[in-house]
């Protein structure tokens, strides 16, 4: 059940959009360059969305919950796989491919921050704490208050994959040595994983606007599937033949091979052996470019349909 | 493994009065009828006890998409880990190890995000005043809770159990049917005896309900061996996880489900009594941490605050 608050009819929605838009020019063109002012409202909107979003993961908590909530969650995941490998054979936590396994792992808590946590925020700021009017009435476009939102995200993120890999460099003695790791093809290759994260939570974001809180969910869904298909924590090979193809279309399958060169000097997929380095970064630039098109133009279409409809502040209940 | 959860989102339909759900509430039957004899008071909490649960059972079918995504969630996240067993070469029961513990891990998510933040969430929507001052036993509303989550979790875990089990081809033995359902029953009971202090624990810590369910989720898939055989942490280990209901629960299904199984950490029979024991030990804590819950409410007034 629907409950509609104030603004929230087709025509006030979009009215007050639209009112927003002539109020920001009418501001930004006394102060001259609106184009540029703007851009600087979503400076701060972005960094506001990034302080918000790290507040939430991390400062509405007990410190020491957070710091055992930070270190736990995460050596929780990876002392999954260990103890799977464990049960079969003692041996196996020195096999290559239980590296690239850890390694995989560890990385993906990227998706679970940056790609949940961005289209979760929608609901969260809708529903629960009802600030979202507030927020979308803000000088500077949405997507900037969405990518400071992400970029908590990743900092957290990054927090969990620093704590996994220490702790499997220190305790599980896996071949993971700073020296060794390719740097210069590392970084972009992380970065634009990231993006790409941050681009399908946009994507999400959008899918939120337009739905209710039971819609969670779909977030969920999103990741499991590229925990399956994206070769996160075995190859791809293994996948039916069938699914392959659907794998070699993802970002993150080129995302997470690329990691796995970089850090520990090849890569995992018998399949994706032909692609050199230079060509798992092309592709996952390619790949991660149109997926940051896509996503946005879902989350400029489902926005436009919002406001339409007079969904941006509604409490569903549902 | 991708997050199964926040993710405990609140169930909407339960963010409704219980005077939604048939035959009114406690108060109405008092002021039609009158009395508080023990008989009638019986009564009102059975009556407030099936109202709690009416919400979780009616909305087990009402939001289809909830079907399809807490049965087909559970899978995915269960399909990566049949792939690793299966690049690894591991025994073909590891698959049916996996299977049964994903399906399963649908009750530990809803113990968290459906009993334990139930009360945190309650407070959130201004429901939690209601049941405070309705005049029946809080037992009853989170028995309530507890039967309908129960009802509820059982046919997405059912869903997710059979589809996992007709993709990978598993097979179950049925020679211990019995004693398996015993074993089964006897562990819902401890778990969502354990799920009903939490609720009591987790909304004095105000938001911090949401980290800690949170918390509570890869680590405890970890100590209850939802994707291996728990023995392999040790028995000492394993033993201490057994305070978990789960972790003796699963590992006694396990056995008697599986032909070659072999891995138990203690026999399915003295898993199930431990089970026995625990579910005893949990809903008397359950009621001792509900009255220790409301006395904080008389003294300190700060369970209706929100937003904290």
């Amino acid at each position: 059940m629907a409950v509609k608050t104030t603004g929230s009819s087709p025509s006030s929605g979009a009215g007050s959009r639209d009112g927003r838009r002539a109020s920001d020019s009418h501001l930004l063109r006394g102060a001259g360059g609106w184009h540029v002012l703007r851009q600087a409202g979503g400076w701060h909107v972005l960094r506001t969305g990034a302080w918000l979003g790290w507040q939430i993961g991390s400062n509405w908590t007990d410190p020491f919950l957070f710091a055992v909530y930070s270190i736990f969650r995460p050596v929780a995941q990876g002392l999954i796989l260990v103890f799977m490998y464990l049960v079969i054979s003692r041996d196996a936590l020195s096999s290559p491919m239980f590296a690239h396994v850890y390694l995989g792992n560890a990385f993906f808590a990227f998706v679970g921050q940056v790609m949940m946590g961005v289209s979760w925020c929608i609901l969260e700021d809708r529903e629960f704490f009802r600030t979202f009017r507030y927020i979308y009435i803000l000088p500077g476009r949405l997507q900037w208050y969405i990518t400071g939102r992400a970029a908590a995200g990743a900092a957290i993120g990054a927090l969990s994959v620093v704590i996994l890999l220490v702790f499997g460099r220190l305790f599980l003695g896996l071949p993971l040595h700073l020296a060794r790791v390719n740097w210069p093809y590392f970084l972009p290759v992380l970065l634009l994983g990231v993006v790409a994260c941050a681009a399908m939570g946009m994507a999400l974001a959008g899918v939120y606007l337009i739905s209710a809180r039971h819609g969670g969910a779909y977030s969920e869904a999103v990741a499991g599937l590229f925990y399956v298909l994206a070769g996160v924590v075995y190859p791809i090979d293994i996948l039916p033949a069938w699914v392959q193809p659907v794998s070699r279309v993802l970002p993150l399958t080129w995302w997470v091979e690329g990691l796995r060169r970089a850090c520990l000097g090849h890569g995992m997929a018998a399949s994706l052996a032909w692609a050199s380095d230079g060509m798992i970064l092309a592709i996952l630039l390619g790949t991660a470019v149109l997926l940051v098109l896509v996503c946005l133009a879902v989350l400029v279409g489902c926005e436009r349909v919002a406001r339409q409809r007079g969904l941006l502040d509604v409490a569903t209940f549902h | 493994m991708p997050e199964s959860s926040p993710r405990g989102i609140p169930e909407s339909a339960e963010a409704y009065p219980t005077g939604a759900a048939p035959g009114g509430t406690a108060a109405h039957s008092m002021r039609r009828g009158g009395g508080h004899s023990a008989g009638s008071y019986l009564v009102d909490n059975l009556r407030a006890l099936w109202g709690r649960a009416y919400v979780r059972v009616v909305g087990t079918n009402r939001e289809l998409s909830w079907l399809f995504f807490d049965t087909v969630l559970p899978v995915l996240g269960v399909v990566a880990y049949v792939y690793i067993y299966r690049s690894i070469k591991a025994p073909e029961v590891f698959v049916g190890y996996v299977i049964l513990g994903g399906a399963i891990s649908a009750y530990w998510l809803h113990v968290l995000w459906g009993m334990g933040s139930t009360f945190y969430f309650d407070k959130q929507s201004g429901q939690l005043e209601l049941f405070f001052v309705a005049p029946i036993s809080r037992m009853a509303i989170l028995g309530g809770m507890a039967f309908g989550g129960m009802v509820q979790t059982t046919v997405r875990a059912a869903g997710a159990l059979i589809l996992g089990s007709l993709a990978f081809g598993v097979k179950y033995r049925t020679d211990a049917l019995g004693l398996l359902v015993v074993g089964f029953l006897v562990t819902l009971i401890a778990l969502y005896g354990l799920g009903m202090v939490f609720a009591s624990l987790f909304l004095l810590h105000g938001r911090e309900a949401w980290h800690l369910s949170n918390l509570l989720q890869e680590p405890i898939f970890l100590l209850c061996g939802f994707y291996f055989p728990v023995r392999a942490l040790g028995f000492w280990a394993a033993a201490l996880a057994g305070v978990v209901p789960l972790t003796l629960g699963l590992d006694a299904l396990r056995q008697l489900a599986f032909a070659d199984a072999g891995m138990g950490l203690l026999p399915a029979g003295v898993e199930v009594a431990i089970n026995a024991g625990l579910a005893v030990l949990y809903l008397v804590g359950a009621a001792l941490a509900l009255a220790h819950m409301e006395r904080i409410a008389k003294r300190e007034g700060r369970l209706t605050m929100r937003w904290q």
